[in-house]
């Protein structure tokens, strides 16, 4: 892999003027982030690290393998190299990406690098013992790569997304200019628009002409502003620019042919929430045939179709009415994720024997009564322990006097009363232990998120 | 639907949403806890707004 040749960029001053040809110096290592450049002819993304290889004059493998091997740690590697991407300036090129977004100042790339330096850390400490974010540690990388991307891209794409605002305006005049000028004469008198000037000009030269008859001999009013500017082509026919002119600012009638790229008359919104249908429809299928699909499932399923049409619309058609959709399923979301199964309705137990009680008792929404008093060996129960679970609604235990119990009860909202023990309002959590004597013990936990929880003795 | 220059909005709803989307699925399955959720939504949040800034900026 061949460095680059030094002389090919002469633009590149700051880098190449003090670079010493006979080999590595630990010193440059400092003043490598606010000097270095990219570069242009040796690399696989940015050229950071063929850049930074020529900056340090070392072989561009060596900095590579180490900023691989960065990577791998925490996903420092990938902070370093988009830091390097957005604060270091190509070859040839004056400012880096980030100057080129913001306004000039000299603090800039030191500010970019310090932020770069606390991402890397904060990745570093993140990702604790090494991989312990799991597979979703990268994903805050990923989004800051998303980030870089999208500053990136305008340096391939300038012209290709600025110049369809900028077309379209031109071909609306010359059909419009030709039957509407007449009365548009009268209530545009200075709009200024300096883009479509040139063309304006052009166009209403040579319609010039034609409307001057029709303005002559229909309508009186204008006629005498209109009669001297024929009079003076008529006259001087060698110089048709000078009346050109003083018509051009008059006449740009171009107010309803205002471009609206982004609307696609819903195309976008109606092609969502189709893919939505079909997707749900997809679901229920497989969740008929056996494998179960929980309502909670469908809603993130809706979800990430409708984010996915927004991340669309970010480039076609409008995305925004599905805004509201996402905020919906993402609030629904949320809140039924916090019941602890998708069920509802009442679990209404009695139990006679010891082994039909159940070591846990699940409700999403609705009510859960266990009545142990009917069981006929409570002794059978001695040291086991019943999680009772419920999202929203209402516990109810019912105890024989012969059952010690511990109980603890946590309910994010609502009312806890358990054997004369009591607890009210939000993070509603109550102890109880009976005291300790030769009946039998059997732990409870219970488990809510709005209700109201009840423990009491026959 | 033609390419139009980028729409901010639906950019930064859609990284929200779609951040919202991928957490839940990795909550689902288990491959986050309670506690990794409590830092990966307000990096979502940064990283969402950041990108909302970056991409405003750029429109300038």
């Amino acid at each position: 892999m061949a460095t680059v040749p030094r002389p090919g960029h002469d633009g590149a001053m700051s880098d190449t003027s003090s670079a010493d040809p006979d080999g590595f110096d630990p010193g440059r290592l400092r003043t490598a982030p606010m000097q270095m450049r990219r570069s242009r002819d040796d690399r696989y993304i940015a050229g950071v690290c063929g850049g930074l290889a020529r900056y340090l004059n070392i072989d561009p493998v060596i900095v590579r393998v180490i900023m691989a091997a960065l990577v791998v740690v925490g996903g420092v590697g990938i902070v370093i190299y988009l830091a390097a991407w957005l604060l270091a300036p190509e070859d040839g090129v004056g400012e880096s990406i980030v100057e080129s977004h913001l306004p000039r100042n000299d603090k800039t790339r030191m500010l970019g690098w310090i932020v770069a330096a606390v991402l890397a850390v904060g990745a570093l400490v993140g990702s604790g013992p090494w991989f312990g974010w799991g597979w979703i540690g990268p994903l805050p990388l990923l989004g800051i790569a998303v980030l870089v991307w999208v500053l990136a891209r305008p340096r391939q794409g300038p012209t290709a997304t600025t110049a369809p605002p900028a077309t379209p305006p031109v071909p609306p005049p010359p059909p419009t200019a030709a039957p509407s000028t007449p009365s548009a004469l009268g209530d545009t008198e200075d709009i200024e628009d300096t883009d479509t000037d040139t063309t304006l000009r052009t166009s209403t030269a040579d319609s010039d002409t034609t409307e001057t008859d029709t303005i002559a001999d229909a309508d009186p009013r204008p006629a005498a502003d209109s009669t001297a500017s024929t009079t003076t082509t008529t006259r001087l026919p060698p110089t048709p620019p000078p009346p050109a002119a003083p018509t051009a600012p008059p006449t740009p009638p171009r107010p309803p042919a205002t471009p609206r790229p982004r609307n696609d008359h819903g195309a976008l919104t109606l092609l969502t929430l189709a893919a939505l249908l079909a997707v749900m429809g997809v679901m229920s299928i497989v969740d008929q045939t056996g494998t179960d699909i929980d309502g909670p499932v469908y809603l993130a399923g809706a979800l990430g179709v409708v984010a996915a049409g927004m991340l669309v619309g970010t480039w076609w058609g409008n995305g925004r009415w599905l805004i509201p959709f996402g905020a919906i399923l993402t609030t629904t979301l949320i809140a039924v994720s916090q019941l602890p199964v998708w069920k509802t309705g009442e679990i209404k137990e009695a139990p006679t024997r010891s082994d039909d009680v159940l070591s846990s008792y699940e409700m999403g929404v609705g009510r859960i009564e266990l009545d142990l008093t009917q069981v006929e060996d409570p002794a059978a129960l001695d040291g086991r322990t019943i999680t009772m679970d419920n999202g929203v609604g209402e516990i109810d235990v019912v105890l024989p006097d012969t059952l010690d119990v511990t109980v603890s009860a946590e309910l994010n909202l609502g009312h806890v009363e358990i054997l004369g023990r009591e607890a009210n309002g939000g993070d509603a959590s109550t102890q109880y232990t009976d005291a300790d004597d030769a009946d039998p013990n059997v732990r409870i936990e219970i488990d809510g998120s709005i209700g109201n929880v009840e423990v009491t003795r026959a | 639907m033609k390419r139009h220059p980028l729409d901010v909005v639906s950019f930064v709803a859609g990284l929200i949403f779609f951040g919202v989307f991928a957490i839940w699925i990795g909550w689902k399955q288990g491959s986050l806890s309670m506690d990794d959720i409590g830092w990966i939504t307000p990096s979502l949040l940064i990283v969402a707004g950041l990108a909302g800034v970056g991409a405003s900026l750029r429109r300038r």
